[in-house]
Parts: C-alpha cells; sequence; structure tokens
C-alpha cells in the first residue's frame, strides 16, 4: 500500500509539474489566442472594408490572410507550449509550401499581380482601357486575371501576370477627356467667319464641357490649306458621339456659309504612243 | 496511517504551493480569456439589426439634404463660378455613408443576411462617389451633381431595406 501510495504520488507529482501544466498552459494560450485573433480580424475588417483603396474581393481576401497568419501562428505557439520543437514542424511546412511554389510559378505569379491590382487599381470595373493592345471595358478583376469585353463583345481573359507588364491606357479615370480635331479650310477664307461658324457649333452640344474653354485657332500654313485645331472637352462616354457630331455639324456650318474646304486635285496628261508603234500593235 | 495523511502525504509539499499558484493563474487567464471573448462576442453582434443600417442611412440621406440646401443657399448669394463644398463637410458625408456600409457588412458577416450583400454594395458604391467628390479636383458643379446622385442612390437603398424588412416580416408571420 505504501509503495502504491508513492508510485501514485510520482505520477501526480511528475503530471502536474510537466504535462499537466503544458496542457493548462496551452488551453489559457488558446483562449487568449483566439480572442486576440477575433479582435485583431474585426479590426483588420473594419479597415479594409472602410478603406476606398480596397474593394469588396480585397478586403476580404486581405481579412483572410490576416487570420490564417494569426492561426498558423496560435497553432505554433500551441505546440510550444505542450512541449513539441516548432522547428521540424516549421521545417516541414517550409518545404512543402516551397514545392508548391515551385509548381505553381505562374499561377502565384499572377496572383500576386492580383493582389497588386487590387490595391493598385490602375483601372475598375465598367472603366474603358487597352492592356497591350487589347482594348475593352472592365467587366471583372479577379485574383488571377481581369475579364475585358471588346467593342466587338468579344470576351477578353488576360492573365495578371501580362496585365501588369504591359502598358494600361485607362480612358475613363479622368471625369473629361480632350477631342482635338484638325480642320483644313481654303486659304481665301476669313478667319474670322470660319471662327464664327465653328464657335456656334460648339456651343449648341451640350455635351461639351464648358470648362475648361473650347480651343479654336489657326494653327499652321499647310501646304494645301489653313489649317486649325479644335479642341473641346468632353466626358470619355460621350467622346466619339461628340466627335462624329463635330465633323458633321462643322461641315454643314461651312456649306452654309459657303466656306470651303480643299481637297488635293491633279491633273492628268494623256500621252498618246509615237505611230510607227501603234501600226504595229494593229 | 489514515487515507487523509496518505493523501497529505502524496500531494503536499514545498513545490505543491508553486505549482498550485501557477495553476491558478492559468485557469484565471482561461476564465478571463472566455469572459472576454462571450463580452467581444456580444459587442460586436449587439444592435445589428436592418433597423440599425436603416438608421445609418437615413442618417446620410439628412446629412447630403443639408449639404445640398446649404450649397442652394451659397450659390444664391454669389454669382460666378462655385466654390467647392466644405471638405470637412464631405469628410462627414464619407464618414456616415462608410459607417452604413460597414453596418451593412457586418450583418452580412454575422448574422449571414446575404440580402444586405447587395445593399453593402450600393453603400459602398455611394461612398467611393462621395470619396470621388472629397477630392482636392472636384469644383462645385461636379460636386453637387455628386451629392445629388449620392442622395438618389442613398433613397433606393433605403426603399430597398424597407422592402427586405417587410420581407421578413412576412416570413416570421
Amino acid at each position: 500500500m505504501e509503495g502504491f501510495l508513492n508510485d501514485l504520488k510520482q505520477f501526480f507529482r511528475s503530471f502536474l509539474s510537466g504535462g499537466g501544466l503544458n496542457l493548462v498552459k496551452a488551453a489559457a494560450i488558446l483562449v487568449l489566442g483566439l480572442l486576440a485573433i477575433r479582435l485583431l480580424t474585426f479590426a483588420v475588417r473594419k479597415r479594409a472594408v472602410k478603406s476606398r483603396r480596397l474593394d469588396n474581393a480585397a478586403s476580404a481576401f486581405v481579412t483572410s490572410m490576416v487570420s490564417l497568419v494569426a492561426y498558423v501562428a496560435l497553432a505554433l505557439a500551441l505546440i510550444g507550449a505542450l512541449g513539441f520543437s516548432t522547428a521540424g514542424i516549421v521545417a516541414a511546412f517550409s518545404s512543402v509550401m516551397l514545392a508548391i511554389a515551385l509548381g505553381m510559378q505562374d499561377a502565384l505569379s499572377s496572383l500576386t499581380n492580383g493582389i497588386l491590382l487590387i490595391f493598385t487599381k490602375p483601372f475598375r470595373a465598367g472603366d474603358y482601357v487597352d492592356i497591350g493592345g487589347t482594348s475593352g471595358t472592365v467587366r471583372e478583376i479577379k485574383l488571377f486575371s481581369v475579364k475585358v469585353t471588346t467593342t466587338d463583345n468579344l470576351t477578353v481573359i488576360i492573365p495578371n501576370s501580362t496585365v501588369l507588364g504591359s502598358v494600361i491606357t485607362n480612358y475613363s479615370r479622368m471625369s473629361l477627356r480632350r477631342l482635338e480635331i484638325v480642320l483644313p479650310v481654303s486659304y481665301g477664307e476669313d478667319v474670322d467667319e470660319v471662327k464664327e461658324a465653328v464657335g456656334k457649333v460648339v456651343r449648341s452640344d451640350a455635351r461639351i464641357a464648358p470648362l475648361p474653354a473650347y480651343f479654336f485657332r489657326l494653327t499652321e500654313y499647310g501646304s494645301d490649306s489653313l489649317n486649325f485645331t479644335l479642341r473641346v472637352w468632353t466626358e470619355p462616354g460621350d467622346f466619339w458621339a461628340v466627335k462624329f457630331d463635330l465633323l458633321e455639324g462643322i461641315l454643314r456650318a461651312f456649306r452654309e456659309r459657303g466656306i470651303s474646304i480643299p481637297y488635293r486635285q491633279f491633273d492628268v496628261h494623256l500621252a498618246s504612243a509615237p505611230s510607227g508603234k501603234r501600226e504595229k500593235e494593229a | 496511517m489514515s487515507l487523509f495523511s496518505y493523501l497529505y502525504r502524496a500531494f503536499l509539499s514545498e513545490e505543491f504551493g508553486t505549482l498550485a499558484v501557477r495553476y491558478l493563474w492559468y485557469f484565471l487567464l482561461i476564465g478571463l480569456g472566455i469572459f472576454f471573448l462571450a463580452l467581444v462576442r456580444r459587442k460586436t453582434s449587439r444592435g445589428l439589426t436592418k433597423g440599425r443600417v436603416k438608421e445609418k442611412c437615413l442618417l446620410l440621406r439628412k446629412l447630403l439634404e443639408e449639404t445640398l440646401e446649404a450649397e442652394g443657399r451659397k450659390i444664391g448669394k454669389s454669382a460666378g463660378h462655385k466654390a467647392s463644398v466644405n471638405p470637412a463637410r464631405m469628410a462627414k458625408l464619407r464618414g456616415a455613408a462608410e459607417e452604413a456600409m460597414w453596418t451593412a457588412s457586418r450583418l452580412v458577416d454575422e448574422r449571414r443576411d446575404l440580402v444586405f450583400d447587395g445593399i453593402a454594395g450600393s453603400l459602398n458604391e455611394i461612398a467611393d462617389l462621395l470619396a470621388e467628390a472629397e477630392s482636392a479636383f472636384a469644383d462645385g458643379s461636379e460636386t453637387e451633381k455628386s451629392l445629388r446622385e449620392a442622395l438618389r442612390a442613398t433613397d433606393s437603398v433605403v426603399e430597398r431595406i424597407d422592402a427586405a424588412m417587410a420581407a421578413a416580416k412576412d416570413t416570421d408571420e
């Protein structure tokens, strides 16, 4: 009986001072860790959602990443608290991640570029862009690719690695876009009358922004004509319609006032063949 | 030897006091942790209702109306080119939109109310619109246009919330 009690005493003593203590320590770390993670993810989610630079997908991604890192850290802390060595686990985890990364280089490159796209926002869904020669309206920005619809209704999927490696022209980013038209007029025309005719057409179009004010001046003495440059500002969505309407409207206004637009004319001289050769062909 | 004395001899020693203190300390931490976890959960979920989102939207609408009214009075006083809206005012409007959007997002996250996912998206667009209007390069007329658009969008969101609340009420009945 004495021996049994001694053995029991030894067992409980070693358990309470060793494994038992580690268990309780791990439980405390778990509870406090979960509390810290909850507070951290709440704060990160709040900051990310309210941020104007991150959209819904991006804020969800950021929150998930922070949460994942926090849970991994908590797991390692628990393993350490229970008395196991974390070095081996970290080494094994690193090897696995390296193998995955090597095997998925291209996909990871697109993913990284996708994250950069989400954060830097060179364009948004709905913008009309040109990405390395592909023009169209951005429909979706995902983590691996961007979906663009061209003007002839084709859907083009561009990998994010290609997007960020190309020159991106965003036609929709600014609220106004400048339209420039060069108008050739015959040398004999009155400059003031030309200006009045064009000014009337420009002022009658409500889509042309009043500010910045339009520009219309004689800018070149061409070899065949006086070249006037017209510059107006309009919303990107109205750009082409305004351009076509201006061209047609100015032409009508010129015709009404008798202002001529010169065009190249060629004089053709027909040369006849020598008489000897003509008889031979006959 | 009695059982008590055996147990006494088995468990009580000089180290036992130190060990007991350590155990007590860890159990205290566990208890505090569970308490604060429950408190945080309660605090983040408290007042998370459709009505709360609607309140935030109505506040945003009120601020937009007041700003537009104030701008209207300013135009009446001075002719010519309109100055931009007070930046502090614009920041307040954007903050109100973000707060409404945040509340709607929390409703989606905590209560899994997917109807409000679309509403949170719309509020996010309103906040984006107000943020652009707040930019230093926006002139008065552009800002006013953005504010009117934001007001229209907010009215639309309030209608959608009312519809969602009515639908939820019908489901409960």
